[in-house]
Formats: structure tokens, sequence, C-alpha cells
């Protein structure tokens, strides 16, 4: 599959009185078409600024301050603003977690999708209204008709979120930023988000990347994920591999600190990782994970280390890697 | 269920509505039935877990057990004490001994009062402490046991972090000395690693102190790591109990089915084909006839439409709502 999005050496910095916050400080990865790569990570390790600064949307005091976004061959990071607009919400949308904040609570659902349908494409207003009911149904909307005269309150949350993929699906997008958008819902409304977005996925040829901060969804939807912490990406493996044989200390920290359900006897202690994430403001000068790391070298505290590949395609920012 | 038996906590069809005004004029009232007719018993020393998804009673539930707000009918028993006939300084006796840990820490706590302040408080109020300094020291000691440095002590919530201001709730709670803890998600809005330093939090003090919990959670994978038996809750009933390895292994409730099948795994050697159940859960103003799940279930037929299946045991111990079994 050719490479649709590729991220180089990404720096997106937050200059705020406090101090310079290295939100993103230095994140590289690529996404092929039809992919999706899982992007994991506990809040503040950098996951939701990644994914605003594809779309340009870092909000200030944020600044991205180096890098490369390559998407389809255009580096996003040199258009224009009326160029950018293009590729925004039209080849490249996003749906976030919470869909009641993103949505307009005074304009029915109908008309914000309709909305957007009409600024990706050249219809109008009555086949912009067939278009959206059509997307309404694509998303597994219930009555669409009757719901497109529905404003958000009136809708639950699950509904909602399905309204936001309707309006990301508006300008049938080349990839799909998906930031936590299973977070807020209840498991059983979840279980049929997630279905929803893999078949649309599978349908439409979509590449996808999946922000979320549960390895359980990331074991059960993405083809390869990228374990984030503290700003940069600490291991990039496909999933099978991440699971099966974790190099970063810091992953096999995260898949271990979730209860396991079918393990049968009852572990008496779950092993978690001790401590918290580094201050931002202040990180360490060595291997951000260093305070935290059981397997963590002197060297650790004076080096940072460099990503290196461990096995083909998967690499690991680790001195000191597992399962080698 | 067994009125003599030797539960530390009994509840006996608790049940509590909540009105809501439809129209402003008509002034016609409806009632969300959020805990409608519950009953369950823990046993001392024993953690039962209470899943479901929002608006199916848990907190509501919780809040009951505490006497937080009163409930509409319904008994609940502590120590086969009745705890609802209570009052003044025999209530206040009896509180003591069952204590909650909220969610969310943030606005659980005072943000204008330091963190020895808010453990000392229940100390003061109970008046357990002889002296100012034997305060400080029982709240210092209770630093200990949940892992917050000394320092700790005069500082204010805001410069914690998440699991380090949850740690502080769990210190408030164990203050007075409870014999049960009622922890409503509890571990929710923390991050997976935090999640887990205070899950095993939860479980050593168990052991420690010789503490029942009931533990509220909308996670399976959560309550059955912690839980000795579950009790699934769907539109304010309890619609099965059993405990955790046999609920694990077999869920027998169509709802129960669906909330396992929808966890998500973290092992993707077993993906698997989901069998998702549809729909949402409809409102809790009018629930539906009969069995309230039987408009999302896969298996309902003629009778649950109608009549509501009654929690009636099935095989060894565990309880189920359903007329499949």
């Amino acid at each position: 599959m050719p490479v649709l999005l590729e991220v180089d050496n990404l720096q997106t910095h937050f200059f705020t009185p406090e101090g310079v916050i290295r939100a993103v400080d230095g994140i590289s990865f690529d996404l092929s078409a039809g992919e999706t790569l899982g992007l994991v990570g506990e809040s503040g390790s950098g996951k939701t600024v990644t994914a605003l600064s594809i779309l340009r949307l870092v909000p200030p005091p944020g600044r991205i301050v180096e890098g490369k976004i390559e998407f389809a061959g255009q580096d996003l990071l040199k258009l224009t603003p009326s160029e950018l607009r293009k590729i925004r919400g039209n080849r490249i949308a996003m749906v976030f977690q919470e869909p009641m904040s993103a949505l307009n609570p005074v304009l029915t659902v109908g008309s914000q999708v309709l909305e957007s349908v009409r600024l990706h494409q050249k219809v109008s207003r009555w086949e912009g209204r067939d278009k959206t009911v059509e997307l309404f149904k694509l998303v597994g909307i219930p009555s669409p008709e009757i719901r497109f005269k529905a404003y958000p309150h009136q809708l639950s949350g699950g509904m909602r979120q399905r309204v936001m993929l309707a309006m990301a699906l508006a300008g049938k997008p080349d990839l799909l930023l998906a930031d936590e958008p299973t977070t807020a819902l209840d498991v059983t409304i979840q279980a049929q988000v997630l279905d929803l977005l893999d078949k649309l996925k599978k349908n439409l040829g979509m590449s996808v990347l999946f922000i979320t901060h549960d390895l359980g969804i990331i074991a059960e939807h993405a083809d390869r994920v990228a374990i984030c912490y503290a700003g940069k990406i600490v291991e990039l493996a496909p999933v099978r591999e991440l699971f099966a044989r974790p190099a970063h200390p810091y992953s096999q920290g995260l898949i271990n600190s979730i209860p396991k359900m079918f393990s049968g006897g009852k572990d008496l202690k779950l092993s978690a990782l001790p401590g918290t994430v580094p201050d931002l403001k202040n990180l360490p000068p060595g291997c951000r994970f260093e305070p935290r790391c059981p397997r963590a070298l002197p060297l650790c505290r004076k080096y940072d280390s460099e990503q290196k590949t461990i096995r083909p395609g998967h690499l690991a920012a680790c001195i000191n890697p597992l399962n080698q | 269920m067994e009125h003599s038996s030797n539960n530390l906590l009994d509840v006996l069809n608790l049940k509590k509505y909540f009105p809501v005004q439809t129209t402003f004029f008509s002034g016609s009232r409806d009632l969300v039935h959020a805990v409608d007719g519950v009953s369950f018993g823990i046993q001392p020393g024993e953690t039962l877990g209470l899943v479901g998804e929002s608006g199916c009673g848990k907190s509501t539930l919780a809040r009951l057990i505490l006497r937080l707000i009163e409930p509409d009918s319904g008994e609940i028993r502590f120590a086969r004490e009745d705890f609802l006939g209570k009052r003044g300084e025999e209530l206040r006796r009896l509180r003591r001994k069952i204590q909650i840990v909220f969610q969310d820490p943030q606005s659980s706590l005072n943000p204008r009062m330091k963190a020895g302040e808010i453990i000392g408080e229940p100390i003061k109020i109970h008046s357990l402490a002889p002296s100012r300094a034997a305060r400080k020291e029982m709240v210092l000691d209770l630093f200990r046991q949940v892992g917050l440095p000394p320092d700790s002590y005069s500082r204010y919530p805001h410069e914690f972090s998440g699991g380090q201001r949850q740690r502080i709730g769990i210190a408030r709670a164990l203050a007075l000395n409870p014999e049960l803890i009622v922890a409503d998600e509890p571990v929710s809005s923390l991050d997976v690693s935090i999640q887990a330093q205070i899950l095993n939090l939860f479980s050593d003090l168990k052991t420690r102190k010789n503490l029942t919990y009931l533990f509220i959670s909308h996670d399976l994978r959560v309550l059955s790591w912690i839980s000795d038996r579950i009790a699934v809750m769907y539109l304010g009933e309890i619609v099965e109990i059993a405990s955790t390895p046999e609920l694990v292994k077999k869920p027998l409730h169509p709802y129960t089915q669906a909330l396992f099948a929808a966890v998500p795994i973290p092992d993707p050697s077993t993906r698997r084909e989901k069998i998702l159940v549809p729909g949402e859960p409809p409102s809790p103003i009018r629930p539906p006839s009969g069995c309230r799940f039987h408009p999302r279930c896969p298996y309902a037929f003629a009778p649950c439409k109608s009549t509501p299946p009654p929690l009636k045991p099935v095989e060894n111990n565990r309880l189920v709502a359903c007329y499949l079994y």
C-alpha cells in the first residue's frame, strides 16, 4: 500500500508564561492508504496535539516549531490557507471525543451536516439534503429524515457521535483522524460505533489515525500501533507484534496495567508502573521514562535513546529493550 | 434476600424515583425510575462489584446506601440493624462504619482545604482524637497507609496529580475506620498506569484492614479483577448476580452477555466476531413493560414483553432475571 501520510520529526510546543511545554517533541510515523494506525498514550502524551498539528489547528500559544507533514505528496506545513482549506475537512477529517461540544446546540444536526456537505461538494440545497440523509443512513442513524430536524440535545451520545461521523464523511476523506471517538460512550454503544468505523473504513477505503488510551480497542481495531510517552513515540509496531513482544518497558507496563479478565486464576497484584508522567516543562535530561522504568541503566539518565529498528517494521526508543 | 443472614449489608427491595417536570404549565410529573426494587447482600470481607451503563441507577444506589438521599421504599440493614430507621446519635454511630469514595477526586475535595484538613475533618467531627497533635498523627498515619508523602499535609488538592487526589479521597474514607466502603467509579477518571496503582491500593487496604467493598464501575475488566461477586444493573434493576469466575466464564443474562461482548480485549490474537446488541438503553422515565431489556434482546419471546421476570436462583448461588433460565 502506498504511504498516504508521513509525519517527520514533528515538534509542536506551547509557549506559556510558565515556560515552554513540549507537547509534541519529535514525532515521526507514516500511515498507508487503508490502514488504521493506533496512537496510544496517557493524558499529556501528545496524541491529540499530533492530530491537531496534522490539520494545522493547534490553538495558541501552541505552534508547530519544526518538522514535516507530508500528505499525498504535499507538505501540509507549506500550504497557503486557501490550499489548506481544500484538504481540511475534505481529504482529512476529524472526529472528537465529546460530540456535544463539537456540535452547534442551536442548529439542527441535519443543517450542520448539510453545511459540511455543501462546503465540499457543489450541490444544490435539495441535492445536499438528500446526500445528508444518505450519510445519516450510512452511519446507521435510524429514521434519518426525522433525525435531520433534531437538535443535538435531543440525541443520545451515541447518535451525536454518528452525526459527527456523518459530518466527517461528507467530504469523502482519505484520512480520518479519530480522537478518542468512543471514550464518552457506554460500552455497548462504544462497541456499535467501533463496529461502524471498521465497516466504513473497509467500504470507503479510508485510512484512520485512531487516538485512544485504551489498548483493548487498539488490539481489536488497529493494524499498527504507536505508543506515545511525554511527547515522543517510544514504540511503533504491528499490533500483534506489540502485544506479543513489546520492546519498550513503558509499552509492557501499559499492557500489564490492564486487568486481565479471562486469565482464569486471579492475579493478586496488577503490575502497575510506579510514579507519574514527567512535567513537560521540566523534562528529565535523559530518557523521559527513566524515572519510572524498571529496566533503567545508568546511561538512561544521561542520554535520550533514539528510535531504532528492533525487528523489521518494529521500532523502539530504548537502549535496554525487552524481548530482543 | 436472606433476612437472617450474616451479611454486613442487606438491601431489600429498595426503590427511588425522581420526579421530573415534563411541561412547565401542566405541571404533570413523570418519574425517573432510578432504582426500582433492588435487593442484594454483601458478606463481611467480600467485594461486590456493581456494573452498569450510565443512567442505570448505580450511583443513586450508592447514595441511597450512604443515606445521602432517602429511598421511597425498601430496607437497608447494616450488620442486621435497620439503617433507615436510625436517627440522631445512633445514625452518626452507624454512618462512621460506611464511607464512600467518589469518582472525581477533583470535585469531591474542597479546593480551599489542605489535604491534612480534608482527612482530619471526619476525625474532628466524630471526635476520635483526644488532641490536635493526636489528630495530626492519625492523619499522617493515613497518608502512609495510602502512599502519600508526609509533606502532603499542608498542600492543597490542586497541587496533587489525579492519582494522588484519589489517594486523598481514599484516606478520607478510611479516617473513621469504616467496615464498608462504597467506591463509586473510583478509577474511571484515571490514566491506565495510575488506575492500576489505585486498584492495587484498594486491594491491599482490603486485606490489611479487613474491609468490605461495594465497588461500582462501568468497566468489567476492573470489576472482574477486584470483585468476588458481580451484580449487573440495567435500567434501575439488577438482572444478574454471580460469583466473578462464574460470571466471566458463562454470563447468563443476555444483557450481561452483551456487556462482556462489548469489552475490548487487549489481545490481538483473540480477535473475535462480536455479537452486538442493537439500540440504546430506553428512558428510565417510561421503562419498557415486562423485562426492561426485551426491546434490545436477541432472544425475547412473548412473556418477556408482558411480565417482568423475577430475579431467581439458578445453579449454585447465582441469580438471574430472565425467562430463558
